[in-house]
């Protein structure tokens, strides 16, 4: 990948961490004692990892079982600028 | 009572039809549409399920349709005192 499609790549990633925090913000003050009514979600994007915890390998690149080294370029995912997949299996 | 704001970014073209579904119950069309949608765990759970395709604010009112095209208008650069 270019370091321009890595910069856009990097900026989309951010959009999509803008977009859980503030989720996750208006749902905290609007229903303050009832975390329970959200924890499944809470539980589900606490495993996400954000831009900025991420590793450059899992940034730009993308676990394929496949692939020799058990890793593929982004960009060679399908419709990879409208899913997330952050988290690889493990030891991958 | 708070609200979300949510604006479709990006298309739903060639998307699952899952994702294509929660993008039409949230109430967007094509795209740069606008929808508000109460805070709930219920609306919270669909905006993360195409939270690649949107940009959400928290607000505190919901506007209607006009509304929201009225913010959109620019400014004509005069004012109509009589007409």
């Amino acid at each position: 990948m270019s370091q321009h499609q890595k910069f856009r790549h990097r900026k989309r990633l951010q959009a999509v961490d803008g977009v859980i925090a503030a989720v996750f913000s208006a749902l905290k003050q609007t229903s303050k004692q009832e975390t329970q009514s959200y924890s499944k979600l809470l539980e589900k994007y606490n495993r996400f990892p954000k831009e900025k915890e991420m590793t450059p390998k899992n940034k730009y690149t993308i676990f394929n079982r496949t692939e020799s080294g058990y890793r593929k370029s982004v960009h060679r995912f399908p419709k990879w600028t409208k899913v997330s997949k952050r988290v690889n299996p493990e030891f991958f | 009572m708070s609200f979300y704001r949510i604006q479709l970014k990006r298309s739903t073209i060639a998307l699952p039809q899952a994702i294509k579904d929660t993008v039409s119950k949230l109430g967007l069309g094509k795209t740069g549409s606008v929808s508000y949608r109460e805070v709930s765990p219920i609306s919270a759970g669909m905006i993360l399920k195409v939270k690649e395709l949107v940009e959400v604010k928290v607000v505190d009112q919901a506007l209607s349709k006009s509304q929201e095209r009225a913010l959109r208008k620019s400014d004509p650069g005069f004012v109509v005192e009589k007409q």
